[in-house]
């Protein structure tokens, strides 16, 4: 689960971000009677029709797990939760139905209808996003229900469950986190592209519109996300201490950046002396609660990763808002990207580091809540299957996603390659008064069904 | 997993053999994800599901006859239904030979699905006898409407007719799921869980039907936005070749 989760999350990220990256080359290209712009909008819509299908097959693998590997959670709690899974539903068609208009209604539809159909993608991305995270927040932060005297979960109040206290934080943090990775992925791969001699304005514009997206999304990012640690200090202390290593609880709380997470606090970490407190209560006199606060039945394990992985999101944070001054200094200065070839080398870095960013804030959150899958509710050990044969389709599941990543590499890879080798002529700008063939399906098999 | 990504896939593959292998995965699995869905049905009808976690049986439990039987219904149902929708689109793309093609295809289907469903009273009257009193007391109406549905487009096949095949062939099996319900009535699991037992809390039983609405609302109407304009650019013949793959389910 952890496995297709970590997977599934990457593609998500994309289901949210690429439609509203597509959708401002696609209006450049409207607005400024750009042809490069269009053809940019038209290949991304390709890549997003792929990457939202395998998307949607991991997150059907996804939502059998549910009920698999986690029957006494989807049994008892699915009432509670369920419901924003329902909604994701609505959303999930939306998109589908609008992504499908939209890649067929190139030609068929004009400019700007065509442009208002891409709308509904964008939107219906970022409520998905809003759906599936609540219920993770919910997981943090369980609300909407009681449990009586019995055991019985009763008093379900569905939309108290999905707008929970941690649904502020973390539904923001989460899209903001799509939008950081699509754009600098997105842009890393026109970077690499660019290291490569490949100069043309397709790359120019390929880089420009999705790293301004993300130079932008990044520091919004860091201020949502120091909001989220303060709000986890609160509302999760147990898992506050973890990240921060926190042994005892007290005041002026010193801040390690780096080190490894010992009995005794931090070892070889850099120590910032009374920071951490300072982060928490804007005073180096703010109580931090400790570990010792719950028994050791009741804390994380792997601190060190955790502490590790939390750094790692915010120190990965810190340097992709770097990246984004570098490149809003060169535009304010010169109109135009950075000419050191460090910049292009530090942006084709840039895409794999916020996935790794992202794969660290999400081992936060969940190693972070352990041992709850329920915080404070429910055990993750009451909360999994006792079915016997889960290595086997845990096998599986490795397997056939391994096979899937490798071939939707392949592809997009294809596709690169076919539309770089391609004549740039009249037959690719998307809108025009002549209409030959559709530019997709170079060559269709023949009617040979079966 | 397979069948969506041989989905995803198969137009975008680049070299014939790739494309050819995209095809063939989505097909098998097309195959497959019917037929485990009939197992799982027949498991339940047959009462081999006890309430709980894990605890009937991991392999008898969908491999018997009833669920055997009941797979092979739903491949050959799937077969059949698709068949006879792909007649009119043949047609509509102008192309007889396609047409014809499907014709003799909905007809096999539908006499195959026509001889497992006989050879189901059977088995269902020796291992799933709930489900049978059912379905030949309370549920009898619906079965016999189905069965004239599912004649009648056998009919219109055999002497070559297209109009009316759709919606007949629709009716067949909306009137078979129904009269199952009927006769399902009133267990999830029949004779151990009751619809009442296994349903949620209010709260969440009229949040999810709030949603629906929602999604009738909002799904269906750009549903069939698409769909229009997938059936019109087909009319304006924009594309030579019958579409592979187009868009929806």
């Amino acid at each position: 689960m952890a496995f297709t989760l970590g997977f599934h999350i990457i593609l998500a990220s994309f289901g949210v971000a690429f439609p509203a990256l597509m959708l401002i080359a696609n209006y450049r290209g409207l607005r400024h009677d750009d042809p490069v712009a269009l053809d940019l909008a038209q290949r991304w819509s390709k890549v997003a029709a792929v990457l939202f299908a395998v998307g949607a097959v991991t997150g059907t693998v996804l939502s059998f797990e549910f009920g698999l590997l986690w029957p006494a959670f989807t049994g008892r709690f699915g009432d509670v939760f369920g419901v924003a899974f329902a909604i994701e539903g609505i959303f999930f068609f939306t998109e589908a139905i609008f992504i499908a208009i939209y890649i067929y209604g190139w030609k068929r539809l004009s400019g700007w209808a065509h442009f208002w159909t891409g709308v509904p993608v964008v939107i219906s991305g970022i409520g998905g996003a809003f759906s599936v995270v609540a219920v993770n927040s919910w997981m943090n932060q369980p609300d909407g229900f009681t449990i009586a005297s019995n055991g019985q979960v009763t008093d379900v109040a569905p939309l108290d469950a999905i707008f929970n206290r941690a649904t502020s934080y973390e539904v923001p943090h989460m899209i903001l986190a799509a939008y950081l990775v699509t754009g600098f992925l997105i842009a890393s791969v026109y970077a690499v592209g660019m290291l490569r001699g490949r100069r043309d304005r397709h790359h120019r514009l390929g880089l420009l519109i999705p790293l301004t997206v993300a130079a932008i999304a990044t520091p919004i990012q860091f201020a949502v996300g120091d909001t989220a640690a303060r709000a986890i200090a609160d509302d999760q202390p147990v898992k506050f201490a973890a990240m921060e290593c926190v042994q005892h609880t007290h005041k002026d709380v010193t801040e390690y950046l780096g080190g490894r997470c010992t009995s005794s606090g931090v070892k070889d970490g850099i120590g910032i002396p009374g920071l951490d407190s300072f982060l928490v209560g804007f005073s180096t006199d703010t109580k931090v609660t400790g570990l010792d606060s719950v028994p050791p039945s009741d804390r994380p394990p792997a601190n060190t990763m955790l502490h590790l992985s939390f750094d790692a999101m915010v120190g990965i944070c810190t340097l992709l808002i770097g990246l984004g001054l570098w490149l809003g200094w060169a535009w304010w200065r010169r109109r135009d990207i950075p000419r050191s070839p460090w910049f292009l080398r530090a942006t084709a870095a840039s895409g794999v580091a916020a996935v790794v960013a992202l794969e660290c804030g999400w081992i936060v959150t969940e190693v972070g809540r352990q041992p709850w899958v329920v915080y404070n509710v429910m055990r993750t050990e009451d909360a999994v299957t006792g079915a016997s044969g889960v290595w086997v389709t845990f096998s599986a599941v490795l397997v056939l996603h391994t096979a899937l990543a490798i071939a939707t590499v392949l592809i997009l890879r294809t596709m690169a390659h076919r539309w770089r080798t391609a004549e740039i002529g009249e037959a690719e700008v998307p809108y025009g008064p002549s209409e030959p063939a559709p530019p997709h399906d170079p060559a269709p098999p023949a009617g040979s069904p079966g | 997993m397979l069948r969506g990504s041989g989905f995803a896939f198969h137009k975008l593959a680049r070299q014939l053999r790739y494309r050819r292998l995209a095809e063939r995965l989505f097909g098998f699995f097309s195959l497959l994800t019917p037929f485990f869905m009939g197992t799982v049905v027949g498991a339940i009808a047959s009462g081999r599901v006890p309430v709980g976690n894990a605890a009937g049986d991991a392999v008898t439990s969908w491999l018997n006859g009833v669920s055997v039987l009941t797979g092979a219904l739903f491949v050959a149902t799937g077969a059949y239904l698709s068949a006879v929708f792909l007649i009119s689109d043949a047609h509509r793309a102008g192309d007889p030979d396609l047409e014809r093609y499907f014709s003799a295809r909905a007809l096999i289907a539908a006499l195959a699905a026509g001889a497992i469903a006989l050879a189901g009273i059977l088995v269902y009257r020796a291992d799933a006898r709930f489900i049978y009193d059912g379905l030949t007391s309370e549920g009898l109406p619906l079965v016999i409407v189905s069965a004239a549905c599912g004649l009648g487009v056998l009919a219109l096949l055999w002497r070559g007719q297209r109009r009316g095949a759709r919606p007949l062939a629709v009716g067949a099996v909306v009137a078979v799921i129904w009269g199952w319900g009927v006769a399902q009535y009133p267990y999830l699991l029949p004779q151990t869980l009751t619809i009442k037992d296994g349903a949620g809390p209010s709260g969440t039983l009229t949040a999810v039907l709030v949603v629906f609405g929602v999604a009738v609302v909002v799904v269906l109407p750009a549903l069939g936005f698409l769909y229009t304009l997938a059936q019109r650019s087909a009319l304006e013949g924009e594309t030579q070749a019958p579409q592979p793959g187009r868009p929806g389910r």
